[in-house]
């Protein structure tokens, strides 16, 4: 078993996705119990037109928390889905232009990053070596970086 | 496939420093099944009241209804002042 103190290293999770549809549907899955650990970044190379469609999709996750909220009778995941459903329309999300301080912000990969700012980073471009280390850099100790390529340009 | 692995240091200006864990038989505890699996089939969710990582067998994202109630639950169990104080007693011990 892993037993690693608190805010050590750094996770890297290289996940597969083929499509831009499959990318955005696993990252909104995905980013649903990153978001309340801290700050998000999503790298791709259109900023805005990614966050338009996972906007679109949390509307249909706060639907699917809703629906698993009314259909579950145990007190105690009753009262976690009731935190989901509280805590979900409370994410901001914005791109790195319109405020970089929002709860989800997508970013394009020339735009520079904070140093260990954000808990989660999330890449759906190709890299390069140079860029994903900038990447790594932005997380804070203990973050996850997941990434849609294995192959980062030199 | 999906793989999950961890980087104790970060250093230098190349990656070659990362493909050193990526065959680590590291093993890490489901939160939803309750296995315990190798990290490279895990991915990451929320943190123990500790301030830990929890992990989730990566297959489980693709059941919707299960991956939000599980996540939602420990979520809510890991913010309760028993789950807290147990954290502590263990960080001390």
């Amino acid at each position: 078993m892993m037993h690693q103190s608190p805010a050590m290293g750094r996770y890297v999770d290289i996940r597969e996705a083929d499509s831009p549809e499959k990318i955005s549907l696993d990252i909104t899955r995905h980013l649903q119990f990153r978001a309340s650990i801290g700050r998000v970044a999503i790298i791709t190379e259109r900023p805005q037109v990614l966050l338009g469609v996972i906007k679109k999709r949390w509307s249909k996750i706060t639907l699917e928390v809703k629906k698993e909220y009314s259909r579950t009778l145990q007190a105690d995941k009753k009262a976690g889905l009731k935190a989901q459903l509280v805590a979900l329309p409370n994410y901001t999300f914005a791109t790195g232009e319109q405020d970089m301080e929002a709860s989800i912000v997508f970013i394009s990969a020339n735009q520079p990053l904070p140093n260990a700012a954000f808990q989660t980073i999330y890449v759906a471009r190709n890299l390069s070596h140079i860029q994903l280390m900038e990447l790594l850099k932005a997380l804070l100790p203990g973050g996850l970086l997941v990434s849609y390529t294995s192959e980062w340009d030199e | 496939m999906a793989v999950l692995f961890y980087i104790n240091e970060i250093f230098g200006e190349r990656m070659a420093v990362i493909t050193v864990s990526l065959h680590d038989q590291t093993s890490v505890h489901c939160i939803i099944c309750f296995n315990n699996l190798p990290l490279a089939k895990a991915t990451a969710g929320s943190l123990y009241a500790d301030g830990r990582q929890a992990f989730a067998c990566n297959r489980h994202l693709h059941s919707r209804g299960l991956w939000i109630v599980a996540w939602a639950l420990f979520d809510t169990q890991q913010r309760q002042p028993s789950f807290q104080r147990l954290a502590l007693a263990g960080a001390a011990a």
